[in-house]
């Protein structure tokens, strides 16, 4: 007898409705990646329809905190399914914030692989791009989402950095290992940029590997003064990456 | 209605199943844990009607037994075991675990060690037996 589990036919029917899936990613922690999916969730809204968002980030879960949700006011509905949660009229996010509140995951690798599938095949997306926010460093979350999304063949990771030494050495490592797998990446985005001399350390080592410079997002102090709401107040310092980004995802899409 | 999401994927792997080719009947036993608190009369009538469907569009044959699985842990600091029944849970928190069994994690300790790292030894959730 052979056992199976039915949630790979599930994940693979709900994933094959997105046109592009964007996970965003970065071997250091602390360099912007929940702040960086949730502004380029609201860039990419301009574009098109409605984004998802999905908090792979499972063990601290806050991308609902950036976007401005109260994890207590979150409420779970079920429709063959669950339905993500509505941020705004272009934006939604499934995160496990919505069937834990504030309390702690403390999970293990097999967990791990088993709350992405779960939540991969019961989710009811309504979108056309999926954004994925991802812990930092590359083990259970990131193996496992590369996983799934070889069989869907339709991903392009947005790889985070800040213009810090360690963050750049972090970074390198990532980039080698992704395209050794011949993995497909949208570009880097810069964040925490002070300096044009910041800019550019970032923009020569995407050039050292080939890799699209997305531009970068300005530091900018108290950050939590542009969480939900305010969020939109940050576009307008971050036009420029607007078109390096479509660009990016026109080109891997064919538009 | 999350049973019918679950019913849908169980459907969905034995259609695929049968679009590898070669086989048109299809024995089956779905196994439920007990952790996920299926609803097993909303579970059963989503199979049903999803099967007829199932057949009639790809020509094949599903046989369809639902069994269920106890849940059992086993503490990975102090190496207790219990079953489900030995705790009690809050009916938010039954309903969490419900979606994702994993959240468990977040509201059960061991009962000796009190440790939240512990090992969901059986009865998770639903998997399918082709027999």
């Amino acid at each position: 007898m052979t056992a199976i589990d039915p949630r790979i036919a599930g994940m693979k029917r709900n994933l094959e409705r997105f046109k592009l899936i964007l996970p965003v990613m970065s071997p250091k922690g602390g360099v912007g990646k929940t702040f960086a999916t949730a502004l380029l969730a609201h860039i990419l809204s301009r574009k098109y329809e409605c984004i998802s968002l999905f908090d792979a980030d499972l063990t601290n879960p806050t991308l609902h905190v950036v976007l401005g949700l109260n994890a207590k006011n979150m409420k779970i509905i079920e429709e063959r399914g669950v339905k993500p949660v509505k941020v705004n009229e272009r934006l939604e996010l499934m995160s496990l914030a919505l069937f834990v509140d504030e309390y702690s995951i403390p999970l293990r690798g097999k967990d791990v692989e088993n709350v992405i599938k779960e939540l991969l095949a019961v989710t009811r997306w309504s979108g056309r791009i999926l954004l994925i926010d991802t812990p930092p460093g590359f083990s259970d979350t990131h193996l496992e989402l590369l996983k799934i999304l070889s069989s869907v063949s339709k991903s392009l990771i947005i790889l985070v950095t800040t213009p810090n030494y360690i963050a750049l050495k972090s970074i390198e490592r990532g980039i080698k290992i992704l395209l050794l797998e011949s993995v497909k990446l949208a570009g880097i985005l810069g964040n925490m940029c002070v300096s044009t001399e910041d800019e550019f350390k970032i923009e020569s080592m995407t050039h050292r590997y080939g890799i699209m410079y997305l531009g970068c997002i300005p530091y900018v102090d108290r950050i939590e003064n542009y969480f939900g709401l305010n969020l939109a107040n940050m576009l307008k310092h971050v036009e420029h990456l607007y078109n390096n980004i479509v660009k990016s995802i026109d080109n891997f899409t064919g538009v | 209605m999350h049973e019918w999401a679950l019913a849908e994927s169980i459907i969905l792997t034995i259609v695929n199943e049968a679009k590898k080719g070669g086989r048109y009947s299809f024995d089956t036993e779905v196994v439920v844990g007990e952790l996920q608190s299926i609803d097993f009369e909303t579970l059963e009538y989503a199979l049903r009607e999803l099967k007829t469907i199932a057949e009639q569009e790809h020509n094949i044959s599903i046989k369809l037994k639902i069994s269920r699985e106890r849940a059992q842990f086993k503490c990975s600091r102090c190496g207790f075991t219990w079953r489900l029944a030995d705790i009690e849970l809050a009916d938010d928190m039954k309903e969490a675990v419900h979606f994702v069994p994993e959240v468990i994690h977040s509201y059960m300790q061991c009962p000796r060690c009190k440790s939240h790292d512990f090992e969901i030894v059986s009865g998770r959730g639903v998997y399918v037996r082709f027999i």
